[in-house]
C-alpha cells in the first residue's frame, strides 16, 4: 500500500501543475479564431481537459486526506515514500542527467560504460569487477547492432574524428 | 489449389524479411514476457525505436510477435520460478506452479504453449473476418462518429485504474493534454511549447513511452530489487499435454472464445479474461480431476487459451475503429502511426496490404508459437536466472541508445529523463500509467474531429447529434459505460444498507 502522505503530496503538486496548465492555456495565442465560445478556438480543447483533470485530481486529494485522517500515517502497512534506497534512485537520476549531458560531447562508449557500471551497482551487483564487465560487453554489443545491423553511428565524441581534428 | 492459391498470397504478402523480425519478435516476447519487471508492455516499447528502420508490415512483425510472445512468456516464469512473468499469468500459476512442484513441470509448461497456440489462432480467425466488415461500416463514419468512438475508447481509463478509477480518469486527461502540446490541428497556433520549434510537432510516442515505462522502471528497481527464487526444473515436450487437445477440446474452444470476447470489448483485458476462463473451466470440472489450485491441467489450459486469445480480440477495434483496448494495443497503434499509417476504417481503404500483411503476419505468429515455445523454453529458463541488475542495465541501455537513435536528437533523451522522473512518482503515488498512454494515442484523433464537427454543426452540437443516430448511439453506450457501474455501486449500496 503507498503511503497516504505522499500520495497527497504528489496530487497537491499536480493539481498546482494543472492550475499553471490553466494559466498558459489563457495565454494562447487566438489567431484568427475568436470563437472560443463554440469551442472550436485553440485555447477551448486544452481548457476544458485541464479543467475536467483538475475535477480529477481534486476528488483523489479529497480522497487520500479521508485517508490520512482514517489511518495512522506511520502504521508499518504503508511503504516508506521516502525509503533508505530512494537516495539512490536520485543516484541514478544523477547520473542519467550526466550522460545526457555529456553524450554528444564525450561519445557513446565513454558514457555508457559509467553509467551502466553505475546501475547494475545501484541494482543490487555485488561485485564491481563483473558489473563493469557486463557494462562493457552490453555497450560493445549495442555499438555493433546499431552500427552494423541498423546503420546508425551513435556520437563518437572523444573518438570522433573530428575531435581529432 | 487452394492450398497453393492462398500460400502464393501469403509470399505475395509477406517475405522472409518479415517472417524473420516475426520470429525474432516472437523470441524476444517470450523473454521479456518471462521476465519479471520487465513483460510484453515495456518489451514492445523498447522495441518501437528500431522500427523506425523498416516498413510498415516488417515493424509491425516485430511489434505483434513480442506481443504474442509476451502473452505465452508470462506462464513460464510462473511455472518454473512461480512468479507470473506478466499479470495475466496468474490465473496460470494457480495451477502450473503445484504442476511444476510435483514434477510435471514440462507437461505444464507445453499446456500452455498448446493453449496459446489455439488461442492465438483462433483469435487470428476471429480478427481475419470480423476487423473488415467493421470497417466496412466504419467507412461510412464521418468527424462526429469518429470522434464519438475515440470517447468511447476513452471510457476504457476508469476500466484500467484499478480499485481508483478517478486516479486513471486523470492520468487519461494527462494524456489527452499532452497530446495538446506542439501547433493546434486546426488554426496552427503554438501551444505549450515555450517558443521552441522542437515541440511544433509535439510530444513524440517514443521518448514518452519509454521514459513513463522504462526509465521510472529502472528507478524503481532500483529502491526495491526483485529477489530471485529458485531456478525449478528444465522442461520438456510432453506427450501427454498434446493429448488434452484431442480429449478436453471444448476447453480450448471455450477458453479462446471467452478471451477473443473479453478483448474485443476496450479496456477489460487479459487478466480478466484469465481469471474469468479460469472460473469457467473450474465449474466445468469432472468429478475424478484433480482440484484447481493443486494443479489441474485444465486450470493451465483455461487462463492460458484465454489470454492468447485476447490478443487478436484487441486488435480488432483498433484495426477497425481506431479505439485500443488495452496499453499494448495502444502501443501497436502508436507504432502504425510513427509508420504514416493512421489505423481505423482508412486503414483498409488506403493501406489494404498492410491490413492483410497484419492479419498474415498475426495468424503466422500464433501458429509459429508453438515450435518457437517448445524450443526457447531451456534458454528462457537460463535467462530467468541471469542477476536482476544485468537486465536492468540492458533495458536501460535499449531505452536509452533506442530513444536517441529514432532522430539523434539530444533534446529526445532530456524529454525521456522528464517522463522518466514522472513516470517515477506516478508509480510511487499509485497513479496508473495505462490510461495516460491511451489517452496520449486517442487524444490527437478526438481533438480534431471533435473541433471538426463543432465547426460543421455552427455551434448547434446537440441538434448536430440528434441528426446522426449512429453518434448518437455510441454516445448513449459512452454514457452508458460510464454510469452504469455507478448505479450498480449505488444500488449494492442501498441493499446493504436495506439489510
Amino acid at each position: 500500500m503507498a503511503n497516504p502522505r505522499g500520495e497527497f503530496a504528489i496530487t497537491l503538486v499536480f493539481i498546482g501543475l494543472v492550475l499553471v496548465g490553466l494559466y498558459l492555456t489563457s495565454r494562447i495565442d487566438l489567431a484568427f479564431s475568436s470563437d472560443l465560445e463554440t469551442f472550436s478556438g485553440p485555447r477551448a480543447y486544452p481548457g476544458l481537459i485541464l479543467s475536467i483533470m483538475l475535477l480529477f485530481f481534486a476528488g483523489s486529494a479529497a480522497i487520500q486526506l479521508r485517508n490520512l485522517f482514517r489511518r495512522t500515517a506511520g502504521s508499518s502497512e504503508y511503504q516508506e515514500f521516502i525509503g533508505a534506497r530512494a537516495l539512490w534512485s536520485l543516484a541514478l537520476f544523477i547520473a542519467l542527467l550526466g550522460f545526457v549531458l555529456l553524450f554528444e560531447e564525450v561519445g557513446y562508449i565513454l558514457t555508457m560504460v559509467p553509467l551502466l557500471t553505475v546501475v547494475a551497482l545501484l541494482c543490487g551487483a555485488a561485485n564491481k569487477t563483473k558489473a563493469l564487465i557486463v557494462a562493457i560487453c552490453l555497450t560493445t554489443a549495442c555499438l555493433i547492432i546499431f552500427r552494423y545491423g541498423l546503420a546508425t553511428v551513435l556520437p563518437e565524441g572523444l573518438f570522433g574524428i573530428d575531435a581529432v581534428i | 489449389m487452394i492450398l497453393a492459391d492462398l500460400i502464393q498470397i501469403a509470399t505475395d504478402l509477406i517475405g522472409w524479411h518479415e517472417l524473420l523480425f516475426l520470429i525474432i519478435g516472437l523470441a524476444i516476447g517470450i523473454i521479456v514476457g518471462a521476465l519479471p519487471g520487465v513483460g510484453p508492455l515495456l518489451g514492445v516499447i523498447m522495441a518501437i525505436p528500431f522500427t523506425f528502420y523498416t516498413d510498415p508490415v516488417t515493424a509491425m512483425a516485430l511489434l505483434i510477435g513480442i506481443y504474442q510472445g509476451g502473452s505465452y512468456g508470462g506462464a513460464v516464469a510462473a511455472t518454473m520460478i512461480g512468479i507470473p512473468g506478466t499479470p495475466m499469468a496468474a490465473a496460470t500459476m494457480l495451477d502450473a506452479r503445484p504442476m511444476a512442484l510435483a514434477g510435471r513441470a514440462s507437461e505444464a509448461v507445453t499446456l500452455s504453449t498448446i493453449g496459446s497456440t489455439v488461442g492465438g489462432v483462433v483469435s487470428a480467425i476471429v480478427l481475419i473476418a470480423v476487423a473488415p466488415q467493421l470497417a466496412t461500416i466504419a467507412l461510412r463514419f464521418g468527424p462526429a462518429e469518429t470522434a464519438a468512438f475515440a470517447l468511447l475508447g476513452l471510457t476504457t481509463l476508469g476500466a484500467l485504474s484499478g480499485s481508483s478509477p478517478l486516479k486513471g480518469w486523470a492520468m487519461g486527461f494527462l494524456g489527452l493534454f499532452i497530446a495538446t502540446i506542439g501547433l493546434d490541428p486546426v488554426s496552427g497556433v503554438q501551444r505549450f511549447t515555450f517558443g521552441s520549434t522542437y515541440f511544433d510537432a509535439g510530444i513524440t510516442l517514443v521518448p514518452l513511452l519509454v521514459g513513463l515505462f522504462s526509465i521510472s522502471e529502472v528507478l524503481m528497481q532500483v529502491e526495491k530489487p526483485i529477489q530471485a527464487t529458485d531456478s525449478g526444473s528444465s522442461a520438456a515436450a510432453s506427450a501427454k499435454a498434446f493429448s488434452s487437445l484431442v480429449k478436453r477440446p471444448i476447453n480450448y474452444l471455450r477458453s479462446s472464445l471467452t478471451g477473443v470476447f473479453v478483448g474485443i470489448v476496450p479496456g477489460i483485458g487479459g487478466v480478466t479474461a484469465s481469471f474469468l476462463s479460469y472460473r469457467m473451466a473450474m465449474s466445468f470440472r469432472k468429478k475424478d480431476d484433480a482440484d484447481f489450485g493443486e494443479g489441474n491441467p485444465d486450470g493451465v489450459v483455461a487462463s492460458e487459451t484465454a489470454n492468447s486469445a485476447v490478443t487478436g480480440g484487441a486488435l480488432i477495434p483498433m484495426m477497425s475503429l481506431s479505439i485500443p483496448g488495452d496499453p499494448i494495443v495502444a502501443v501497436l497503434m502508436g507504432g502504425l502511426m510513427l509508420q504514416g499509417i493512421q489505423p481505423g476504417p482508412q486503414l483498409f481503404l488506403q493501406n489494404a496490404d498492410v491490413a492483410q500483411g497484419i492479419f498474415l503476419i498475426f495468424l503466422l505468429g500464433a501458429i509459429l508459437l508453438l515450435p518457437l515455445g517448445l524450443v526457447f523454453i531451456r534458454g528462457v529458463v537460463r535467462i530467468l536466472q541471469l542477476p536482476q541488475w544485468g537486465i536492468m542495465a540492458g533495458v536501460l541501455m535499449i531505452s536509452l541508445v533506442g530513444t536517441y537513435a529514432v532522430a539523434r536528437q539530444i533534446n529526445d533523451l532530456w524529454l525521456l529523463i522528464f517522463f522518466g522522473l514522472l513516470g517515477y512518482f506516478l508509480r510511487k503515488a499509485n497513479y496508473p500509467l495505462a490510461p495516460l498512454v491511451i489517452g496520449f494515442v486517442l487524444g490527437p484523433i478526438f481533438e480534431t474531429n471533435f473541433r471538426r464537427t463543432v465547426l460543421i454543426s455552427q455551434g448547434e452540437l446537440l441538434p448536430y447529434i440528434l441528426s446522426r443516430p449512429i453518434t448518437l448511439s455510441v454516445l448513449i453506450c459512452v454514457i452508458g459505460v460510464l454510469f452504469v457501474p455507478l448505479l450498480r455501486a449505488a444500488f449494492a449500496r442501498q441493499s446493504r444498507l436495506g439489510e
